[in-house]
């Protein structure tokens, strides 16, 4: 193979890890955490809240004052 | 150079504008009452309420946001927000991080509850000081200071107004920005033993040793390579507690007037490195210099795009793909550990691959290099320049510089 030929393969390699980097930046930093904490609450709701009769929307985050 | 430079201003005034018009209208609010079952289970927390703001509960727990009692504590980029759970003893009964604008590589170990747990259990009126009863975190120091401050004193001022618990005066010792002074004495002595061998080309061979303090100084003790993230703190004015974040971006900002990519060729932690691999005797890969300079405008293209997205979205974390952010923190994600071991290695074959290709700062300070004449270019070259390089190509080591 010729070095060209290996520079781009290089050249290739590299801007796919740089765009794998910053597309895991985005899915880490802002996705993944707005859907962890969605499946927290439902997970919450489904498990403490329903059982009280309460709607997902008034007690989304929140324990109603006994 | 002149049209990427209008380019690079106009993204940038562009995607701040539009950034905050958009997250003015669809702003993201992190619901903090999500966490108030994490730091104090099986309490029930009313809604916040008094001054300080806290959330009172039906025991004698309560809980408070830091930012709504001291939001002036800053540490590297900004405020860090601290839930915090404490009791009418005084005592601190649960601890959550909610936001920091920290670069993530430095401060993943400070998040981290087994880190936070030593919080747990003390007293507002113990020390709650870094190096007495909180462990320090080597490469965090100017973050893991300011959460602590940050605890220390609102925990405090929470539990004085609250509880009428009698706390100890806060004393400010005047910090001593020795960092800033480390760093300067290398910027200037490097940038002084820059300008005589523009005239004295015989201590020339002298360059080796200021790369390796850039090394041992900049990178491994201080941490601190310049990365595009200390400008975009900067425009995004995320104001920081440290000294030598602004000594960096400044000194960086002069050098760029006086002696162009000056940075890259004398005080680049990473630069060095790989300028010192990219010296072993191993045969170079032979590229035509049309490619090789086409090639060259890659890292503008990177460069460019995270401008765009990080000044549009405000998060600048999601533009780190630096090697040197990576190998200098110590910390990093597979990924970009990848990339640090594939920028080392390629450097036995490229020269300096990673400064040419893909170095979204040394774009930054190409984009403003002025076109100062007088390099030639010569096999010598750590970038493997080309004759008569573009003066944004060359990061100055001297070793070409016509003196007639």
């Amino acid at each position: 193979m010729s070095d060209l030929k290996k520079f781009y393969v290089l050249i290739f390699l590299s801007i796919l890890l740089v765009i794998f980097i910053i597309i895991n930046n985005l899915l880490e930093e802002r996705l993944s955490r707005d859907l962890l904490s969605y499946l927290e609450r439902r997970y919450y709701y489904e498990r403490v809240i329903s059982k009280k009769g309460l709607s997902l929307e008034r007690a989304r985050y929140w324990r109603e004052e006994k | 150079m002149k049209n990427l430079r209008a380019i690079f201003i106009i993204i940038v005034f562009f995607s701040l504008l539009t950034g905050i018009v958009v997250r003015k209208t669809t702003t993201f609010r992190l619901d903090e009452r999500i966490y108030l079952e994490e730091i104090a289970p099986g309490i029930v927390f009313y809604e916040k309420k008094g001054l300080p703001p806290h959330y009172p509960s039906n025991s004698n727990i309560i809980a408070f946001n830091s930012y709504d009692v001291r939001p002036d504590i800053k540490g590297y980029a900004g405020p860090i927000k601290v839930l915090i759970a404490i009791d009418n003893t005084g005592t601190i009964r649960g601890i959550k991080i909610l936001e920091h604008r920290e670069t993530k590589n430095y401060v993943h170990y400070m998040e981290r509850p087994e880190y936070l747990s030593q919080f747990i259990g003390k007293s507002v009126k113990d020390p709650l000081a870094i190096d007495k009863d909180i462990d320090a975190i080597s490469r965090a120091t100017v973050s893991v200071e300011a959460l602590t401050r940050t605890v220390r004193e609102s925990s405090r001022l929470v539990a004085a107004t609250l509880f009428n618990i009698e706390v100890p005066q806060e004393v400010h010792e005047k910090r001593v920005g020795v960092d800033l002074f480390i760093y300067l004495s290398l910027f200037l002595s490097t940038l002084a033993f820059y300008l005589f061998t523009r005239k004295q080309k015989r201590l020339l061979k002298l360059r080796d040793v200021f790369l390796v303090l850039s090394f041992l100084v900049v990178g491994l003790y201080l941490s601190s390579p310049f990365s595009v993230l200390h400008l975009y703190n900067f425009i995004l004015l995320r104001h920081s507690s440290s000294f030598l974040f602004y000594g960096l971006l400044l000194s960086l900002v002069f050098s760029i007037f006086v002696a162009g990519r000056f940075y890259c060729g004398w005080l680049c932690p990473f630069g060095a490195l790989v300028e010192f691999i990219g010296r072993l005797p191993l045969r170079k890969w032979e590229l035509p210099e049309k490619k090789d300079i086409i090639w060259r405008r890659l890292k503008y293209v990177f460069f460019l795009i995270i401008t765009g997205l990080v000044l549009f979205t405000g998060v600048p974390e999601f533009g780190i793909y630096e090697a040197y952010v990576t190998l200098f923190s110590f910390h990093g994600n597979i990924l970009q550990w990848t990339l640090v071991i594939l920028m080392l290695f390629v450097s036995l074959k490229v020269k300096r691959f990673w400064c040419r290709f893909l170095c979204p700062a040394g774009a930054f300070l190409a984009l403003f290099t002025p076109s100062t004449g007088g390099y030639r270019s010569s096999a010598e070259c750590p970038q493997s320049n080309p004759p008569d390089p573009p003066p944004s190509e060359c990061i100055r080591c001297n070793k070409c510089l016509r003196r007639d």
